[in-house]
Order: structure tokens, then C-alpha cells, then sequence
């Protein structure tokens, strides 16, 4: 850490028990192949679920075409 | 999935996104509506209708979503507390929304079968903007080219990026490749990957200085402190110094003054909704100044134990924006319990920013407390 005028600066963390492994978070290719990306897909459509299903539950019905329709005190003055 | 003929497209005329109108064009056979949101990212918008439609989109929208993105996600985290896992400001995680939401708005209004990102299938703003996508508008599909493995073997690196744009005619200027990845907007910048995959890498050491694009150093910050006075209501910051001003107003201004007294900057590893940890660099000057007052205010007003509860879910709220259920009920069930704790409240609160601390020196509540 850096201390500095009020100021607590990270200047960089490690140790030997690290959960950190930048093999598996980086976008280059990753030899540990710890993380296959298409997996990435059953993940969010699982945790998307229940948020699609309350959507179609709770969703507006879509408008339907009016009619066009004088204003009744339209009509009446007539 | 049926066979789309319109896609639309999140797309910022870089290389990625230009590469992506092409790919997609070809592989579905689709007509391609790219889509560009202002967010603060502060990037030149001049010139990217004509670069588009010269990439392959057969229409673009570009909106500016600023006014919206203070208002409507911003401001209401500020009102929750919100930090995830006790650093990460949210800066990103609070702008997927808003994006995929216009996104969908504007593929029903095209009467678009699905909508794309450019996001990876390592990464949590995949989820964050398929969650949105799924919430709001549950019969469009989501195509993510990126974990698409024809995609990655297409494109392995830059260089084969970059010669695909060679190869179609697609203008893109072909900078250097930046040691980090970086994503801006009002809220904060990040920064990621690359050289700052190693941990124990000194981000705030004068080599890498040039990085930092919202704010100076500590070291480099005004030896004189700044007062700021900011004016709260019901939750939302409406003034400062004395001056009324939309949430915009208010987070363009604070990040001018937080940045330049090198307020802001965070250096931390994080875990990805993914499963990964993940180490990044953030700048939140006009948020953290928020945040900080926000708290003094509160600190001043509010019943012990509304605060306590609030503070006790806050992390869960955090929690939900990171991992991109903004539009979720749980999220808005605990919207609906901030809303309400900070109702009654009218107030001030005065600041002495310095050197990338702040330090209250006085708070008051103003006459018209409810």
C-alpha cells in the first residue's frame, strides 16, 4: 500500500493462497482451459428463466388497432 | 431460433463492432441496425452514422441517454449505498441496462427477431445485458458472436480482426493495441486486462500515470482544499454550491471536482458473476463525492433503524446490480424499501474536498424539513 496525505493507495496484493488466476480470467488463450465460453450460455438462459416468464406473465397484452372513435361530447353536441 | 432478418446491433464504430456488423450480416443474412448510446463516454459520435452504413448497417440510431442514465440508474443506486463487495462503485455493471433496454425497444419498433453484444462469454456485461433482454422483452433473441466458436476461431487475435476490415472495405483506424482494456461512461472508467492482469502490479506508480483519464493523482492534486456545499432531496442530489442542476448537471460537475482534487481512483480484485476473480482499476470521482455526502446527510435525518436495515440489504442490491438483475422484481421490491427511507428529506450537507480524501465540515438541514 501507498499511504499518502489521508490516502490509502493499493499498490498491489499475492499470496500463496490465491484464488486469482489470470489463466483463467484472461482474454488470451487459456491453457488451463478451466473455462469454456459456451457454457457462458446455459448460465444466463437458466438465471434469464424466471425473468422471461414473468415477462410474458406480466407484460402489457401489445395494443390493439382502435378504432377511431369520435369523443362522446363530440357526438352529443351533433 | 428462427432465422433472423434484422439484428440490432450495440455498436461504437471500434474495431470489434465493425467487424461484428459484417460477420453478422453474413452469417444470418440480416439486416443489421446498429445501435449507439451516449452515455458519457465521451467519444466522437461525429461521423459514425456515415462509418455504419459504410460498415454494413442497413440504418443507425444514435441517442444520448444522459439525461436518462443519471436520472433513472444512477441517482437511485446512489440512494441505496451501493458498493459491491466493498470497492466497485458499479460503474459499468448500472449502464448495461439502460443500453439493452433501448436496444429492445428499438428492435420491436424495427420489428427486429433478435438483438447483439459485443460482450465476451468470460465477462459479466453478457449477462447484464441478456437479463435486461430477457425481462423486457422475452420473445427476442440474444446472439453473443463472441461465444460463438466459428467466431473465435475467425478472429484469434486483433491482427485477424484488422484484416478482415482490410479485406471488406470496413474503415477502422488501426491504433496501437492499449496494454488494458477501458470502459467509460458518466460514471466512471475502467480499466482491465493486460498488463494489469497481474496483481501485484503497481497501478498507481508514476509509470503508469497516462492511464488515468478522470482524474490526477493524490500526489498531484491541489495542496489547498476546495469547499463544495451539496444540496439533497428526497434522496437526490439537486444542487451545488448553490446552483440547481439535473442529475446530469450534477455528475458532470462533481466528477470535474472530484477528479481534480484526485478523488475517486480504486484499485481492486473482484468476483465475477462468472465464477472468476478478476482484477481491475476504476476512476468514480462525481460518484464517490455522491456517495460520501449522501452518507453524511443520512447520517443526519434518517431513523437508526431504517439506515441499519437499508445498510444490512445493500450489499445484496449491489449484489443484483453487478450480476445485471436491474430489471428484476427482487431488485424492485428493494428500490421500492430505499424510495421509501428517503422520503423525508430536505437537507445541505458541506464539504472540504483534498487530495483525494473529503472530510465533512458541516452538515444542516434546511427550513423546509418535512
Amino acid at each position: 500500500m501507498k499511504l499518502y496525505k489521508g490516502n490509502i493507495i493499493t499498490a498491489g496484493r499475492k499470496s500463496p493462497l490465491s484464488l486469482y488466476n489470470p489463466e483463467i480470467a484472461t482474454m488470451e488463450a487459456d491453457p488451463t482451459q478451466a473455462y469454456n465460453q459456451d457454457d457462458a450460455t446455459g448460465f444466463i438462459r437458466l438465471n434469464g428463466l424466471r425473468l422471461k416468464v414473468g415477462a410474458q406473465v406480466h407484460q402489457p397484452p401489445a395494443p390493439k388497432k382502435a378504432r377511431k372513435k369520435k369523443a362522446k361530447s363530440a357526438r352529443k353536441k351533433k | 431460433m428462427l432465422v433472423p432478418m434484422k439484428i440490432v446491433l450495440a455498436y461504437s464504430g471500434g474495431l470489434d463492432t465493425s467487424v461484428l456488423v459484417s460477420w453478422l450480416k453474413d452469417k444470418y443474412q440480416a439486416k443489421i441496425i446498429s445501435f449507439c448510446a451516449d452515455i458519457g463516454q465521451e467519444e466522437e459520435l461525429d461521423g459514425l452514422d456515415k462509418k455504419a452504413k459504410k460498415t454494413g448497417s442497413s440504418k443507425i440510431y444514435i441517442d444520448d441517454l444522459q439525461e436518462e442514465f443519471a436520472r433513472d440508474y444512477i441517482f437511485p443506486m446512489i440512494q441505496a449505498g451501493a458498493i459491491y463487495e466493498g470497492q466497485y462503485f458499479l460503474g459499468t455493471s448500472i449502464a448495461r441496462p439502460l443500453i439493452a433496454k433501448r436496444m429492445v425497444e428499438i428492435a420491436r419498433k424495427e420489428k427486429a427477431q433478435a438483438i447483439a453484444h459485443g460482450a465476451t462469454g468470460k465477462g459479466n456485461d453478457q449477462i447484464r445485458f441478456e437479463l435486461t433482454a430477457a425481462a423486457l422483452a422475452p420473445e427476442i433473441d440474444v446472439i453473443a458472436p463472441w461465444r460463438d466458436e466459428q467466431f473465435r476461431a475467425d478472429f484469434p487475435g486483433r491482427k485477424e480482426m484488422i484484416d478482415y476490415c482490410a479485406a471488406k472495405n470496413i474503415p477502422v483506424e488501426a491504433s496501437a493495441k492499449k496494454p488494458y482494456s477501458m470502459d467509460r461512461n458518466l460514471l466512471h472508467i475502467s480499466y482491465e486486462a493486460g498488463v494489469l492482469e497481474d496483481p501485484w502490479l503497481d497501478a498507481s506508480s508514476p509509470e503508469h500515470k497516462e492511464m488515468y483519464k478522470l482524474s490526477v493523482s493524490p500526489e498531484d492534486a491541489p495542496d489547498a482544499p476546495e469547499y463544495v456545499e451539496l444540496e439533497f432531496e428526497k434522496g437526490n442530489c439537486i444542487a451545488v454550491n448553490g446552483k440547481k442542476m439535473t442529475p446530469l448537471r450534477v455528475m458532470k460537475t462533481l466528477n470535474k471536482l472530484g477528479g481534480k482534487h484526485g478523488i475517486g481512483r480504486v484499485d481492486l480484485v473482484e468476483n465475477r458473476f462468472v465464477g472468476m476473480k478478476s482484477r481491475g482499476v476504476y476512476e468514480t470521482p462525481g460518484g464517490s463525492v455522491l456517495l460520501f455526502a449522501h452518507r453524511q446527510i443520512e447520517s443526519l435525518t434518517m431513523d437508526r433503524e431504517v439506515m441499519h436495515l437499508r445498510d444490512s440489504l445493500m450489499p445484496k442490491y449491489a449484489e443484483l446490480v453487478y450480476y445485471g438483475f436491474w430489471f428484476a422484481p427482487e431488485r424492485e421490491a428493494l428500490q421500492a424499501l430505499i424510495t421509501e427511507s428517503q422520503k423525508k428529506r430536505f437537507w445541505n450537507c458541506s464539504f472540504e474536498t483534498i487530495q483525494g480524501q473529503h472530510h465533512h465540515c458541516g452538515k444542516k438541514i434546511s427550513p423546509q424539513l418535512v
